[in-house]
């Protein structure tokens, strides 16, 4: 029945087919890289070619290019050559696993053309760390003169001005009926009264000969006695929770307080010279920018590894069930990953290292995304640890870090219309940690660089402070800073300390005079006057009521225990003895 | 020439050149290749097996046509049926075979409409086959003659004719 006349033509046309795809393959194969790789970066993603090899199976990338988001005009990283060689039985089953070897990669190079996306939204990290920078650079120095001829008065905090004041309140008068609420539920509960009756009940099951009766009477003394434990602990674990949340409205408020000064500050124009602030508005506009690029990496990682307990994207039509595996491929995964380049970090060193695991589905894999380079030259060393785990429900990342004795380049920190400082080309070394737990961040990056000479930038500040900045800052040879990073994902924050803030802070304290300092002063002690006082009280009622109502629950576990000792003792079963009923109650 | 033989076989199946039975071979397997999501390797199987076999290619392109517009409307029928049988726990050491031999995860067969629809397209192909046979032969005697007489049906007809002379 076969039909040989129509057979020719068809095999002739599936030849062709097989052609057009031996040709279109790779194009459309770099093209959707780029598009994807683009779309997920948020920035250019390009590629000289892509070629691919059915025998062996195998996939050659060429100059591959990664735009940095936040400064279009750089590389994120780049590299030269990778070659994926790629195992046959896992391609039948549309799944990508082998090994690669990647050569030539860089960082930070310059690109020609600029590879920002014109519809790219920045990241919330990305948004919340380039508003740290540009919030950091709002010292008001410019208005310092201005406000040391200012009146006193004009520094008065009026209750109304503060946030904080109006938590306060509402904290302290919702407070007597949280309270009373509370005594009412422990009043009610009534341990020490149960605990009375169970009492009588052990001494009228104790006076029994009859067994069987008092084996029942033990039974019931047993259910009664662990719903009592129970709800006893129910009711204190609820009260102690409840005190805690209450404690933390009083931290709340605390940091309300703050951040009103912070506000009353910014109104009335007051300029910041504690070394903090200082070390941020010198130094927070890089450290952001660094930040930005490892955050923006670890997001990528995050939206191309899901975690265990992310769910797979729906089928178009249908459902798709899957069966157990005897053995199963994750979509992608390159079980090795050789790596070799050279990073810029003031001449040119060169590194190689490898990653582990790389894969779409770690979950499946079951194992975490190892990275680890490593360069020396001379003096000079870098060493790079980075450690994926999306394989549990709650992604991790940890990235550890250090490199000594590079070259650094002239400093130019802060902002020339209002303060800036120059320092000269020195040595650098630094190190450090950045972790995600979740969404919770935490880092600490310490940085040092040696044979300096600072001094501030030529017609940036006035005579005066000038004057105090040059001395000051000529006692620094060694510039020592501390990036700390805390807070969520979507809202990092960054603390920075450095002895050039500190420098700054005393010349600048030296330079403006005492009258600033005051004012400051005078703003915190009234917020803390008004605010205080209110959380004071506040605090003092919630520590009393609260150890009230632990000791009358605390008087009720006293009671059960005394109870348990008198099950025990007398309500023993002659033969075969009684289980230890103390465990019981454990 | 080529590009009008679709043309021609479409003005041959509604002129009733072809047999009965051969355009409703071409229909039921055009249903069943009509039917399955194209994301699977079965429908491409079913296409390739109607270019194959000797059967009306335009009944069967244009049932595929008509049943790939269809498909989607029956969806939660097939979804039912693919379901049922996928959670069939005398059907699962089948289902692990077919999961773990290679190729045919190609053919997403795990998924519930992909399995539901191919199984109804399998089940109402014979039937519809059984059933087209007198229906399409009724047809030539009551329209074929008719449409035989349309001036484009025998242009088309007669390009066949003069390409078999050529």
């Amino acid at each position: 029945m076969i039909r040989w006349s129509y057979l020719a033509p068809r095999l002739i046309l599936a030849a062709l087919v097989w052609g057009f795809c031996a040709l279109a393959m790779d194009p459309l194969l770099k093209r959707g890289l780029e598009k994807n790789g683009s779309r997920s970066l948020g920035a250019k993603v390009e590629l000289l070619r892509l070629r691919t090899r059915a025998f062996p199976p195998s996939i050659e990338l060429s100059s591959f290019a990664a735009a940095d988001p936040s400064e279009p005009m750089k590389n994120l990283f780049e590299f030269q050559r990778a070659r994926l060689a790629l195992e046959g039985r896992p391609l039948l089953e549309k799944k990508l696993s082998g090994s690669a070897e990647l050569s030539g990669l860089r960082w930070g190079t310059p690109r020609s053309r600029s590879g920002a996306l014109p519809k790219a939204r920045p990241s919330k990290a990305s948004a919340a760390l380039w508003d740290y920078a540009s919030r950091s650079k709002e010292l008001g120095l410019e208005t310092a003169p201005q406000t040391q001829k200012d009146s006193s008065a004009r520094y008065s905090v009026q209750p109304g001005d503060l946030k904080s004041l109006a938590m306060a309140k509402d904290l302290k008068s919702a407070w007597p009926g949280r309270m009373k609420a509370w005594k009412d539920r422990v009043d009610a509960f009534d341990a020490e009264d149960k605990a009375k009756k169970l009492k009588l009940l052990v001494d009228k099951a104790s006076a029994s000969q009859d067994l069987p009766s008092r084996l029942a009477a033990l039974r019931e003394l047993q259910q009664k006695t662990s719903a009592l434990k129970s709800g006893l602990n129910e009711l204190k674990g609820s009260l102690s929770s409840d005190m805690e949340k209450a404690k933390e409205d009083l931290r709340a408020v605390d940091a309300a307080k703050r951040a009103d000064i912070d506000a009353l500050r910014s109104k009335l124009n007051l300029p910041r010279f504690d070394a903090k602030t200082l070390s941020s508005y010198l130094l927070g506009g890089k450290a952001a920018s660094g930040l930005d690029k490892a955050l923006r990496l670890l997001e990528f990682a995050r939206s191309r590894m899901p975690s265990k307990g992310s769910s797979p994207p729906p089928a178009a039509r249908g459902t798709d069930i899957p069966f157990p595996k005897e053995r199963s491929w994750p979509a992608f995964h390159l079980k090795t990953v050789k790596l070799s380049g050279s990073m810029d970090l003031g001449d040119p060193l060169d590194f190689s290292g490898e990653i582990r695991d790389l894969t779409t589905q770690p979950a499946l894999l079951g194992r975490p995304t190892v990275l680890e380079l490593r360069g020396a030259s001379g003096t000079r060393s870098l060493a790079l640890k980075a450690v994926l785990d999306h394989s549990q429900t709650m992604p991790s990342e940890r990235i550890l870090f250090n490199g000594r004795g590079f070259p650094a380049g002239e400093l130019r920190a802060g902002d020339p219309s209002s303060m800036a400082i120059v320092a000269s080309p020195g040595i650098a070394s630094f190190s450090g940690e950045l972790g995600l737990e979740g969404r919770k961040l935490h880092g600490k990056i310490n940085l040092e660089e040696t044979g300096l000479r600072v001094e501030p930038a030529a017609g940036s500040v006035s005579k005066e402070i000038e004057g105090a900045l040059r001395s000051s800052l000529a006692r620094i040879k060694t510039l020592s800073a501390s990036i700390e990073l805390s807070g969520e994902l979507d809202s990092p924050q960054i603390s920075i300390s450095s002895n050039l803030g500190e420098a700054v802070s005393q010349a600048l304290k030296k330079a403006v005079g005492a009258e600033l300092q005051a004012r400051t002063k005078g703003l915190e002690e009234q917020a803390e006057r008004l605010v205080g006082e209110e959380t004071r009280s506040l605090s003092r009622s919630m520590e009393e009521g609260s150890g009230e109502l632990l000791a009358k629950l605390g008087l009720g576990d006293a009671k059960l225990r005394e109870l348990q000792n008198a099950i025990a003792q007398k309500l023993r079963v002659p033969g075969g003895g009684l289980p230890d009923l103390r465990k019981l109650f454990r | 020439m080529g590009l009008l033989r679709p043309l021609r076989l479409l003005a041959k199946a509604l002129a009733a050149e072809d047999s009965p039975r051969r355009i409703s071979a071409g229909f039921a397997l055009g249903m069943l290749a009509g039917l399955v999501p194209k994301s699977s390797l079965l429908s491409q199987a079913a296409l390739l097996l109607l270019a194959l076999l000797n059967v009306n290619l335009a009944a069967g392109y244009a049932a595929a046509a008509l049943f790939s517009l269809l498909s989607p409307l029956i969806d939660p029928l097939t979804h039912r049926i693919g379901r049922s049988l996928l959670e069939a726990k005398a059907l699962h050491p089948l289902w692990n075979s077919f999961y773990n031999a290679p190729i045919l995860p190609w053919t997403r067969f795990n998924n519930t409409v992909v399995l539901g629809s191919f199984l109804l397209g399998l089940a109402l192909a014979y039937p519809l086959y059984r059933a087209g046979t007198p229906l399409f032969a009724r047809y030539q005697e009551r329209y074929g003659v008719r449409i035989r007489k349309w001036k484009l049906v025998q242009l088309l007809l007669g390009a066949e004719t003069a390409g078999r002379f050529r």
